[in-house]
């Protein structure tokens, strides 16, 4: 999963700087700059998204009173049970295209898991793929060439956004909006703000693949904290930065962080998110807070103190995972998907522990905040069907593929067959070494379950990822522009945005003083922030009546 | 005038469609055998040129380029608007281009002399081969080595820190960028470059040493008076080359070393095309300024040609 952060920039060089999101303005749904207006701008309230029923089906070892926090499981349900009955499809191969942070999967005649999923679906289920950083490409000429699979993933914003979405895709809004989406019981226990991201004009367009809302997470190794006797769980940003100070170590090469985190001392000042909104709908770029000023000084600070590893910032963000775990750095930043695969990169080093560590309130006892990971990956959506039966049973597949973790569907789609691909070690599915190859195939990339924590025979890591759930997600401040569309935020406002994190890096460098942000800020205001705002506060109204 | 020329010149007309028809019958093979090469330069180098067009175009990528709209010179704009960002990324090229023509580019012909003062063949080889190894690892390796060896954190930095005495920083230095990466293309690709260099000195008539040495010539004037002398319209060709992609100042090295920089230091044309066009989605723009720069660098291949037939050079054509 370590493509999940290098996809934020295809080289991946300032990963620290794109991780905090400045880079990938996230706002979505009814679009105020619509060129097709007469559309339904204002009916995208409550009766629009899909009603959420959860499961009760299989209770986890760790649940919260949190609806956000993903439940947490130490081995897999037993015995697991069947959540469809009958096969979805029958006759006509489903053709559909996705994306890979993976390597590539062996093809249909050598991959028994892909087999077993055709054979469970009634259908020959046609997946092709690209790798996460061509995707937008292969969208491109897909859409251009007209020659579009049945269901095709839609990946952040483009430009006219809702245009393209009637021109080539099924508005499935009869079919999923509100208890519609009760015949499809897997997909009613998606969350709810998952399927925000699919609303554009006031319908639905596609079937989410969610996220937990955890976001960015600041990963501790907890043993090395533990070692020098430090708290998990700083204060306040001085015991922040004299614990950064405890850990680092030149001569002996060791430092705390392995990039200036940025993302944290926003946090820490009390900025969550790239806009924030309020009760009046009234929206604010939070780059022009003084509060933002202060995290870049700082960040700055920080750097001057010399516990940012000295080429951090020169490097690759797998480079910083790498020091994390040989311990060169004891923390490292990126996006809470990535948790997992730290498990297998430190299986060697003794009393390995990773934990989240939540950005402290810049005062002990202050008010902590916590910027809202994107609710989605992204959605699939469908293109143009006549037939209403089709339609249907594309949307059956859909069904069986978000079916939940303890359920047969669930092993079917991510451990294939028994005894070939993977075999049960007490109650969880372990796969083989045949099955771990061929379970790259990215299934789970169309749309697949919400989340939940699991990691066989590790209760601990299970622990440690749920305790920074339910203590990290009551902070989360939601992200206003999930659910609002923009135009200038996806056209014209992504080379401002990039010119304005330019400077920001520059500044964080200590290449230019702090004090030329408030001009930076300024001209991007000017020059699209202004128009973006005006966007949101109508799209903002028109959601919220 | 030119009536008078006219017969003369219908004259002419009229022989050759019997005369080409005979010369393909002739070269039929060698036709053949150019022709997959003809095919992979028309589709591969020449149809592309046709997506310059988006540079008149507002593109958008979920539309085909027919249907988007036309905007004219609206995409040109940022370049004669004088935006900063793209002046800053100009200037940068410029400095950086400055530096490679004056001080890199001679360096392989320099080495190419000294090589060719190596006596032992045996040694050459070997040198050679050391020589040309860098010019094979991807920049993504390159930079990795000088991060690894002359890095902040770096092998000789540590080292340094160890014994406690005073560290350098080079990389993250905005001063220095333009020496960092300077210093990574002399160490990549000099040795490659002498390749030609040798292959034309190999070329000059010995017996013109012999003459000088028995003048009572000195290695150093046989190199000046016979070598130089006989490699100057090579050295003239691969300089109008270079002058060509003069303002392509590798966007590989430099997009991977931008991030301990920042752009102010770092921005170059192409790195701006990819950040502003590919990554910003201004696809218009991005696809002028690169039309722009493809512009300039015909005319400066123009422009050095002609320059090197005043001094009675064949260039890299003859007129």
């Amino acid at each position: 999963m370590s493509g999940t952060i290098s996809r934020r920039r295809f080289l991946g060089v300032t990963g620290a700087f794109a991780a905090m999101g400045l880079l990938g303005a996230c706002s979505r749904s009814p679009g105020s700059q619509s060129p097709n207006a007469g559309s339904t701008g204002g009916g995208a309230s409550a009766g629009l998204l899909p009603t959420y029923r959860p499961f009760d089906t299989f209770p986890p070892d760790l649940a919260s009173s949190n609806p956000d926090v993903a439940p947490g499981y130490f081995t897999y349900p037993d015995p697991p049970t069947a959540m469809t009955s009958g096969v979805p499809a029958s006759g006509d191969p489903i053709r559909a295209l996705t994306f890979t942070y993976d390597p590539v999967a062996p093809e249909l005649a050598n991959n028994a898991l892909w087999q077993s999923i055709n054979e469970a679906l009634g259908t020959e289920l046609d997946l092709e793929y690209t790798p996460a950083a061509e995707y937008s490409a292969r969208f491109a000429t897909t859409i251009a060439g007209n020659d579009l699979p049945d269901l095709m993933a839609i990946k952040g914003q483009q430009q006219q956004m809702p245009a393209m979405l009637a021109a080539k895709f099924t508005d499935l809004t009869e079919y999923l909006s509100g208890d519609a989406v009760l015949d499809y019981p897997n997909l009613a226990a998606l969350p709810t703000p998952s399927w925000l991201s699919t609303v554009y004009d006031g319908k639905l367009w596609g079937v989410p693949v969610p996220r937990s809302l955890i976001g960015n997470v600041l990963y501790t190794r907890a043993d090395i904290l533990e070692r020098a006797g430090l708290s998990l769980q700083p204060e306040s940003l001085e015991e922040f930065t004299e614990m950064a100070q405890a850990l680092t170590n030149d001569r002996e090469g060791r430092w705390a962080f392995g990039q200036t985190p940025l993302s944290v001392l926003l946090e820490t000042n009390g900025i969550a998110n790239l806009w924030s909104v309020d009760d009046s709908g009234v929206f604010a770029f939070n780059g022009t807070l003084p509060e933002y000023e202060q995290a870049l000084a700082d960040s700055v600070a920080l750097n001057d103190l010399g516990v940012v590893h000295p080429d951090g910032n020169a490097v690759q963000n797998t480079q910083r995972n790498e020091w994390m775990i040989a311990g060169t750095t004891a923390f490292q930043i990126g996006l809470y998907a990535g948790w997992p695969k730290f498990y297998v990169q430190g299986a060697d080093i003794e009393g390995f522990r990773l934990t989240g560590m939540l950005s402290p309130a810049r005062e002990r006892g202050g008010t902590m905040v916590r910027t809202a990971g994107p609710s989605v990956s992204h959605f699939s959506a469908i293109d143009k069907q006549d037939d209403p039966e089709r339609l249907a049973e594309i949307l059956r597949v859909l069904d069986w593929l978000a079916a939940p973790f303890g359920s047969t569907e669930y092993i079917t789609r991510r451990f294939g067959k028994e005894g070939e691909t993977f075999t049960f070690d007490g109650p969880d599915p372990v796969l083989t070494s045949q099955g771990v190859n061929q379970a790259t195939l990215p299934m789970r990339y169309i749309t697949e379950n919400s989340p939940v924590i699991f990691e066989s025979r590790n209760e601990q890591a299970v622990r440690d990822q749920f305790d920074h759930q339910e203590a990290g997600l009551q902070y989360t401040v939601p992200n206003p522009t999930e659910g609002l569309y923009s135009e200038t935020a996806v056209s014209e406002g992504a080379s401002a945005q990039q010119a304005l994190t330019a400077t920001e890096l520059e500044i964080v460098l200590g290449n230019r003083p702090v004090a030329d942000w408030a001009a930076a800020v300024e001209s991007y205001m000017s020059a699209v922030g202004n128009k973006i705002q005006a966007e949101y506060e109508e799209a903002w109204a028109q959601l919220n009546g | 005038m030119r009536k008078g020329s006219s017969p003369a010149a219908t004259t002419r007309r009229a022989r050759r469609p019997g005369q080409a028809l005979a010369r393909w019958r002739r070269d039929r093979l060698l036709l053949l055998l150019a022709a997959p090469g003809v095919l992979v330069v028309l589709l591969f180098h020449y149809l592309p040129l046709l997506g310059n067009v988006i540079a008149f175009k507002g593109y958008l990528p979920f539309l085909t380029i027919a249907e988007s709209p036309w905007v004219g010179w609206d995409n040109f704009q940022v370049i004669f608007s004088g935006d900063p960002l793209f002046v800053n990324a100009l200037t940068n090229t410029l400095i950086i281009t400055l530096i490679q023509v004056l001080f890199v580019f001679p360096l392989p012909l320099a080495l190419a002399l000294l090589l060719n003062e190596v006596i032992s063949e045996r040694l050459k080889r070997i040198v050679q081969s050391v020589l040309y190894m860098p010019h094979f690892m991807s920049w993504v390796i390159v930079v990795a080595l000088f991060q690894q060896i002359v890095g902040n954190a770096g092998m000789v930095n540590t080292l340094l820190r160890e014994h406690d005495m005073a560290t350098f920083s080079i990389i993250g230095v905005p001063e220095l960028f333009e020496v960092l990466i300077t210093s990574q293309v002399i160490w990549k690709d000099t040795g490659w470059g002498t390749i030609i260099f040798l292959a034309a000195i190999s070329r000059v008539d010995t017996s013109l040493y012999e003459a000088a040495a028995m003048d009572g010539a000195g290695a150093l004037r046989r190199i000046w008076h016979v070598t130089l002398p006989a490699i100057r319209s090579v050295f003239v060709l691969l300089l109008i080359l270079r002058l060509g992609d003069a303002l392509t100042v590798g966007f590989e090295q430099i997009i991977l070393q931008q991030g301990a920089v920042g752009a102010t230091a770092s921005e170059v044309l192409d790195t701006y095309v990819y950040n502003h066009g590919i990554v910003g989605g201004n696809w218009g723009q991005a696809a002028a300024v690169g039309l722009t720069k493809g512009v300039i660098s015909v005319l400066l291949v123009l422009g050095a040609n002609k320059l090197a037939h005043k001094f009675g050079e064949r260039g890299v054509y003859h007129k």
